[in-house]
């Protein structure tokens, strides 16, 4: 039984690969052939790290993460950990970008993302069709990415935001993309411009990573009927962003094909997520503040998480201080251990080209029981690009 | 101590023109075509530019163009468009770049092909170097 998940993954693996070449080959063909107006770019991130400091044997986090004393979870979505050997693997990455226009309001935009945590397989991110309707509305459907958070969009692209990392406090999910369909509003009001969103759509996410930090079985972890929408609003120096997603959830073992049974006795759940962030961008100041809530509050947890940095860009130089946290509660305390951590990080970009920038960060987590990953204190560089 | 004083201030001098020198460009114009009648204001050029809007006062839609990414004119013209800081615009027109908000914006490669999409486009909207401009397109702002 336990060979089985294997197979069909590995199954699954060649079968997308063809996909995927095939999706490439009709992109590049398509682009020579026809004279398409067609466009490649590209990003990634060489990023080296270690953690040091608490050690924490006795933890709940998955065996295969214990071995070491320290440990970092850099990346929660694609199990990016940290211990306490200097690792290049955990976050990473290189993405390339492909968009064909077909006219002048179709096009197909597909986005490609290999990384050292999970080399077993290239993601594909993105594959969707955009129709631009008229100036103000666009529907796109395909392959999309969540729009959880404000950097959730660029979230693989490094060279896109000051840090060395978008804070995992905040930023680490078992779901970043879904498959369905969107549509987006653009206006202007007075001096604001608006940015609104509304998609519904699915995620399955089979051998999940976020889940084999928590379990050494394989798990699928299934967003069903999602619903949501977003909204940014910006003027000059400011950016307002708020979010809200519905959907159901549940959590599968794939070795027996059963769903897993959550703290309230159920099998299944629903979960709300909501949130807000706001930016200040001056030629002077940076200011980056997230506040997310996911509220599994029905069936497991709810957890409030946040972000709040400063910054101030010195010509080349971003030097930034952050103070970020996650904060779990739970109506079922007989069943389940809530979480919750916090951490301060100290930060700096030099934008070394003007595409390419070198990063130099640290961390200092507190985890408050002291039970999931264990204090740490992380040491990072990077060098971020695009093409 | 005069001698310290002297040099302090022509190092101060030295400092402020090597500042100088970083931040003076060529200058831009942004160009329309002439026979353009889009009223546009600093505003609209700015939201159209960042891709925040492409509808027109008239309900039809901008066709923005910008030169390569990376060039030294794209970022005197970001810069000069926008008070934030360099390291601001390119980690946030990287941000759009991979969000697929810039499928619809054109990207060419010099002052010339930029002059002639702008001449034969009818929303079409871009900037080149003020000196370089000529042909069937009008200024609407320099900086």
């Amino acid at each position: 039984m336990r060979n089985t998940p294997y197979i069909n993954s590995t199954r699954a693996y060649v079968k997308r690969t063809i996909v995927e070449a095939s999706l490439l080959t009709f992109l590049f063909g398509a682009g020579a052939t026809h004279a398409l107006d067609f466009n490649v770019s590209g990003f990634g991130s060489i990023v080296a790290g270690y953690s040091s400091g608490g050690c924490t044997p006795n933890n709940t986090l998955s065996d295969r993460y214990n071995a070491s004393c320290t440990r970092f979870i850099a990346d929660w979505a694609h199990a990016g950990v940290y211990n306490s050997d200097v690792d290049y693997r955990p976050e990473s990455k290189l993405g390339v970008q492909g968009t064909v226009k077909f006219n002048n309001s179709i096009s197909f935009t597909s986005q490609l993302v290999a990384r050292s945590a999970d080399v077993s397989q290239i993601g594909l991110e993105w594959a969707y069709l955009t129709y631009d309707i008229n100036p103000a509305w666009t529907v796109q459907a395909g392959r999309k990415r969540l729009p959880l958070f404000y950097y959730s969009d660029s979230q693989d692209v490094g060279f896109s935001y000051p840090w060395l990392r978008l804070p995992p406090d905040v930023y680490g999910w078992d779901a970043v993309n879904y498959n369905g369909a969107s549509t987006t509003y653009h206006k202007l009001l007075g001096t604001w411009s608006l940015k609104a969103d509304a998609f519904a759509g699915n995620e399955s996410t089979k051998n999940s990573s976020y889940a084999k930090l928590y379990y050494t079985e394989p798990k699928t972890i299934d967003w069903t009927n999602i619903v949501g929408g977003d909204l940014e609003l910006n003027r000059e120096w400011l950016t307002f962003r708020l979010t809200y997603i519905h959907s159901g959830y549940q959590q599968i073992d794939q070795a027996t094909g059963e769903r897993d049974t959550w703290p309230s006795g159920a099998n299944t759940g629903r979960q709300t997520i909501y949130g807000a962030s706001l930016n200040v961008d001056t030629e002077h100041a940076l200011v980056r503040s997230e506040y997310s809530v996911f509220d599994r509050g029905q069936f497991q947890y709810t957890a409030n998480a946040w972000m709040i940095g400063a910054g101030v860009p010195l010509g080349k130089w971003t030097p930034m201080i952050t103070a970020s946290g996650y904060v779990e509660s739970t109506r079922f305390p007989d069943n389940y251990v809530p979480s919750n951590w916090s951490t301060i990080s100290l930060s700096v970009r030099y934008d070394l080209t003007r595409s390419s920038a070198l990063k130099f960060q640290v961390d200092r987590l507190r985890d408050g029981r002291n039970t999931l990953m264990g204090d740490a204190n992380m040491i990072g560089v990077s060098y971020d690009f695009v093409f | 101590m005069k001698l310290i004083t002297n040099k302090i201030l022509v190092a101060a001098v030295l400092f402020s023109a090597a500042l100088g020198s970083l931040s003076t460009h060529a200058e831009i114009a942004v160009i329309v075509r002439a026979d353009s009648h889009v009223p546009y204001d600093d505003l609209l050029i700015e939201k159209i530019f960042l891709v925040q809007t492409l509808s027109l006062p008239d309900g039809s839609k901008a066709e923005p163009v910008h030169q390569k990414d990376g060039s030294t004119i794209h970022s005197d013209f970001m810069l000069g468009l926008l008070n934030k800081a360099p390291s601001f615009i390119r980690s946030g027109w990287s941000k759009l770049t991979f969000t697929g908000a810039l499928k619809s914006v054109k990207e060419l490669p010099n002052d010339e092909a930029v002059i002639k999409y702008v001449e034969s486009t009818p929303n079409g909207i871009g900037y080149v170097d003020a000196k370089k401009v000529k042909g069937n397109v009008r200024v609407i702002m320099k900086f």
